[in-house]
Formats: C-alpha cells, sequence, structure tokens
C-alpha cells in the first residue's frame, strides 16, 4: 500500500475517533433529559461518522489509483531510464554527434568516434562543419546552407556530403541534422550519418567504366561514318545500294548520338562537367534548335510552332547545358507526338529569368509514371512502345542540366492529350 | 589569288586503321600527298624526316600518344613550328586545355565531323599557312 493511501486512512480513523470521542464527552457533560433529543444527537454523530466513512472510502480508492499511476510511472522510468537513453546513444551503430548552435561538438557516441577514427573525446570543442567538404562544383552551395538553416530551427535530412576525417581520409555520408533542445533550456543539435562511401566508390566506377567504353565506342563510330561517306561520294552505287547505306548511316548516327547521350550522363555523374558561361544569341540559338528536328517534324507531319519576342537578345549561360535541355525537350515532343500533331516551344523573358515552354499535343505521361519522369535510363510505358530505341536518359540529363544552371523544371501531361514542360533559367548566371 | 595548296605533303598520325584509310582515301583523291603511320612513335620519326605540310594527330595512340608525340616534335627546330591538327575523340574541356598546353594550336572531335567538314578544315589550313608564307615574300 502506497504511503498516501496509508496517511488518508490514519486521518479518517482520527477523524471518526475524535468524532466518537466528542459526542461522548458531551453527553456526560451535557445529559439531555430530553429522550427525543437525546435520540436525534445520537443519529446526527452516526451520520457524521458515516459520511467520515464514505469520505475515507472514496478517498482510499483514489490513493489506490494513484498508487497504481505511480507504479506504472515506475516501471516507465525503469524502461526508459536516462541511463536506457544514454545506453541507446553510446552504442547505436549510427554515428552520433551533438552540437550547439554554431556546430561545436559537444559529445560524440561510440559509432561516429570509429567512424572519425579518433578517441571519443578527442573532437569535443571542434566545429563540426570544419570536416564538411565544400563541392566546387556544386552550385546549390548544400554544405555552406546548412549552419544557416540549423540555427534557424530547420531540419536537414538525408544530404549526401563528402567528410574529411581528422587523419585525412575522405567519406560520403547521408547526413541529417535536427534540433532539440538540452535539460537547461539550451537549443542544441544532433547529427547522424551514414556511411556511403562504398556505394558511391561503385557508382563512381560504373560511371567511369560507362565514360570509358563510350569513348572507345567514338572511334569505331567515326570510322563507320567516315567510309559510309566515302561509299556515298564514289557515285557507283546502284539505287538499291544507295538506300541501304542510307539506313546504315542512319544507324551509325543513332549510335553515335546514344553513345553521346551515355557521356554526357557521365559527365554529369562524374562531376566533372564544368559550366563554360558565355553570351548565347538566343534567337538563332533556338531557330537552331527547331531545325535540328525539322526534318523528322516534316517526315510525322507534325507542326512545330515557335513563340518567342523578335529580340531576346543574349543570355549568358552555358550553350552546351542550353543546347542538352532544349534540344532533349523538343526532341521529345516531336518523337512522342503522333502524326499529324502540333508542338509549340515559346520563349519569354522576365527581369530575372527566362522561361522556356513547350507543348505538345503527344501521348502523354501515364499518371503513374510521372514520379519516376526525370530518373536515369526511366521511360514511361506508353513510350516505350511508340518509340523503341529511347535511352531513358534524356530526361535526366535535362534536369541535372538545369541542375547546374540553377533553373527549375515542371510539367504537366495527361495521357493521350499532351504535355507540357517548363523550364526557368536564371538571366544572371552566377559566374 | 587563292593560293595553290595541290601536291602538299599531309601526315596521317593514326591508329584506328578505318578511320586513318578512309582519311588517306579522301585526302588523296584531293590530289594530296599522303603519310601515315599507325602509332606516335612511327609518326615523329617520319615528321622529322620528312617535314610534311600539315600533321593530324591523334590523342590516344599505343607506343607513344598524341600528347607525347607533340611535345617531343615541339623540342625540334623545325617541328617548332609545324602545322598540327590534332584529332580526338575525348571532347571534354581538360583534354583539349591539356592538347593546347603541349602545343596544340587546332582540335577536331572525330565523332562530331564528317569526312567532308574535316577535308574543308585541312584545306583551310594549308591555305592559311600558305599565305603566312608567302607573306614575307611581298
Amino acid at each position: 500500500m502506497s504511503g498516501s493511501g496509508i496517511r488518508a486512512l490514519f486521518a479518517s480513523l482520527g477523524v471518526c475517533a475524535l468524532l466518537v470521542a466528542g459526542a461522548l464527552y458531551a453527553i456526560t457533560i451535557y445529559p439531555l433529559a430530553d429522550e427525543h433529543l437525546r435520540e436525534a444527537f445520537y443519529v446526527a454523530v452516526f451520520a457524521v461518522i458515516a459520511l467520515v466513512t464514505v469520505v475515507v472510502h472514496q478517498s482510499l480508492r483514489l490513493a489506490m489509483n494513484a498508487r497504481s499511476i505511480a507504479k506504472d510511472m515506475t516501471k516507465n522510468m525503469l524502461m526508459y531510464s536516462r541511463e536506457f537513453f544514454s545506453e541507446l546513444y553510446r552504442g547505436s551503430p549510427v554515428p552520433y554527434v551533438v552540437v550547439d548552435l554554431n556546430g561545436t561538438i559537444e559529445s560524440i557516441n561510440l559509432a561516429a568516434a570509429r567512424f572519425f577514427g579518433v578517441a571519443q573525446q578527442a573532437l569535443d570543442g571542434k566545429n563540426v562543419y570544419t570536416f564538411f567538404v565544400e563541392d566546387k562544383n556544386e552550385k546549390t552551395r548544400t554544405v555552406s546552407l546548412i549552419p544557416e538553416y540549423f540555427k534557424r530551427g530547420k531540419y536537414v535530412s538525408d544530404v549526401e556530403l563528402e567528410l574529411k576525417r581528422p587523419d585525412g581520409a575522405m567519406r560520403w555520408v547521408l547526413f541529417s541534422l535536427f534540433p532539440a533542445t538540452d535539460a537547461e533550456g539550451k537549443r542544441k543539435g544532433m547529427l547522424t550519418f551514414v556511411d556511403i562511401t562504398k556505394q558511391k566508390q561503385v557508382d563512381k566506377a560504373k560511371t567511369e567504366f560507362v565514360s570509358l567504353a563510350s569513348h572507345q565506342l567514338r572511334t569505331p563510330i567515326s570510322g563507320m561514318k567516315w567510309n559510309i561517306e566515302l561509299l556515298e561520294t564514289t557515285g557507283a552505287l546502284t539505287e538499291t545500294q544507295a538506300a541501304y547505306v542510307v539506313k546504315i548511316k542512319k544507324s551509325a548516327e543513332r549510335m553515335d548520338s546514344l553513345v553521346a547521350d551515355f557521356l554526357s550522363v557521365s559527365k554529369l555523374d562524374l562531376g566533372t562537367f564544368v559550366p563554360e558561361y558565355a553570351e548565347v544569341t538566343l534567337q538563332s540559338f533556338f531557330q537552331g534548335v527547331v531545325d535540328e528536328y525539322d526534318a523528322l517534324a516534316t517526315q510525322k507531319s507534325v507542326r512545330i510552332h515557335t513563340d518567342w519576342p523578335a529580340d531576346m537578345g543574349t543570355l549568358r549561360t552555358d550553350a552546351h547545358l542550353l543546347q542538352m535541355i532544349t534540344s532533349n525537350l523538343l526532341g521529345n515532343a516531336v518523337k512522342y507526338t503522333v502524326d499529324g500533331g502540333d508542338v509549340r516551344f515559346a520563349v519569354s523573358l522576365e527581369r530575372d529569368q527566362m522561361t522556356l515552354s513547350i507543348t505538345d499535343t503527344g501521348i502523354g505521361i501515364p499518371a503513374a509514371d510521372q514520379d519516376m519522369l526525370f530518373s536515369k535510363l526511366f521511360r514511361a510505358s506508353n513510350a516505350r512502345s511508340l518509340v523503341t530505341d529511347g535511352t531513358g536518359l534524356g530526361l535526366y540529363i535535362v534536369k541535372e542540366a538545369i541542375r547546374i544552371l540553377g533553373g527549375t523544371i515542371s510539367f504537366t501531361s495527361k495521357e493521350g492529350e499532351g504535355s507540357t514542360f517548363v523550364v526557368t533559367l536564371p538571366r544572371h548566371a552566377r559566374r | 589569288m587563292e593560293p595553290d595548296i595541290t601536291a602538299r605533303t599531309i601526315l596521317i598520325v593514326e591508329d584506328d586503321t578505318e578511320l586513318r584509310e578512309a582519311l588517306k582515301t579522301a585526302l588523296t583523291y584531293e590530289k594530296f600527298n599522303v603519310l601515315v603511320a599507325d602509332n606516335g612513335e612511327t609518326g615523329l620519326g617520319m615528321a622529322l624526316d620528312k617535314h610534311p605540310d600539315l600533321i593530324l594527330l591523334d590523342v590516344i595512340m599505343p607506343r607513344m600518344d598524341g600528347l607525347e608525340t607533340l611535345k617531343r616534335l615541339r623540342e625540334d627546330a623545325w617541328g617548332k613550328k609545324a602545322p598540327v591538327i590534332i584529332m580526338t575523340v575525348l571532347d571534354d574541356l581538360e583534354k583539349i586545355a591539356e592538347v593546347v598546353s603541349a602545343g596544340g594550336d587546332e582540335y577536331v572531335i572525330k565523332s562530331d565531323v564528317t569526312l567532308g567538314t574535316l577535308v574543308g578544315k585541312i584545306k583551310a589550313r594549308l591555305k592559311r599557312e600558305t599565305e603566312l608564307l608567302q607573306k614575307p615574300h611581298k
């Protein structure tokens, strides 16, 4: 029985005893002559005793409840004691680092010590951000934004970044940082790292292989193309032979553009793509892109409508990336529009940005495929059956190119009706 | 007056047989004298021996690659000013920067040009070189 229950019982017994004693004392001191009056007095005394008993009973019940709650709480405290949480922190296989608002390390767990290759107290007082490696090619500057984000009390979750350990070893991590308040009410943060160095290495090896293979493929493709050209210039071919030559040429060109796609992706993935900013004359640039698809559009009776201001002037950007973006989007619009449809390519210039919008009356993107649209090697189910030789790299290249240029892309689409892709690019490039 | 560039000697240093032969055929057709080498080492020896009017130099080759060949060529008194067009399949800026620092002044990306375009570039380069040579005499 709990202390409060016992106290309540003794208290009520005490009150009863006092009341009975008081009643007996009153009777002896002031003997009541009237028999009725005496009876009324006894009834009153017993009523009071009954009332007290009820109160005591209720108090006891409450006390018993309180006792069981307290018992539950004790059980909780046993299960989830401070020690328990400390144990979780200490023994977790995930590296944890506790920092103050400025990123100064206050404590790290065993996994973090192993991860950094140091003794557990060795990093106390050091700033955790000094271990982050700033990605030179990363225009979004994720790393430099993290401290500011955290100061504002925001979560940082699953950001890929590179760390340099105190011993100089490099590690790729999936990094998260979330704010917490300590016992003194001070704002702190907990960082978690998931080591993805191995995955990154495998990914890089794969990309390098693709890059190497693609470069190697380019030489024999050039050999084919040049020899086809010689075959055409000899002029000694029959009509049938000339038609076969055209087919071989088309295949060689297709192979060439596939290889070019693989190379673009491997370059973007390796992070070796350094944009080269220069003034691009927009009118002739976009006209060039449209001309590129003129033959295909004519062949399919697809009309390409252009809608842009008469004098667009120049834009400071990377021409190669802009080419990847516009050519892929316009190419898709023409390729995935059934014969006789319309493609509209519009450009508008605002103060700070340029907006490109490419609309088609094509096959559209099934709702179920829309989430995956910009992933590498993904092709929408209806696209696969209409155009069989796509790589599924085009929109990935577009997305990456736009990311490097600091722009945005969005789309709306309905299966069977068509799609609209809208791209915005900054007019004042950072570099 | 258009400078006369017929009967000029062009050295092709290229390890890929199909590319080398196609280029040789196209240039012979244009009445050039064509010399061929299938690696940098042979190419360098041939260049220093025959002093061709133009050298077409591949980059990735066995025994001695194009960049090394170019560096050694530039160490020679004649080779220092010999016209060279680098032919590569590597279109990354880093590689091109490397070519330039090794003394290459013109390059083409093989997979991006047709044989016709390349022959056009070769002719244009020979004309420029001839004009440069003729000027001091005027």
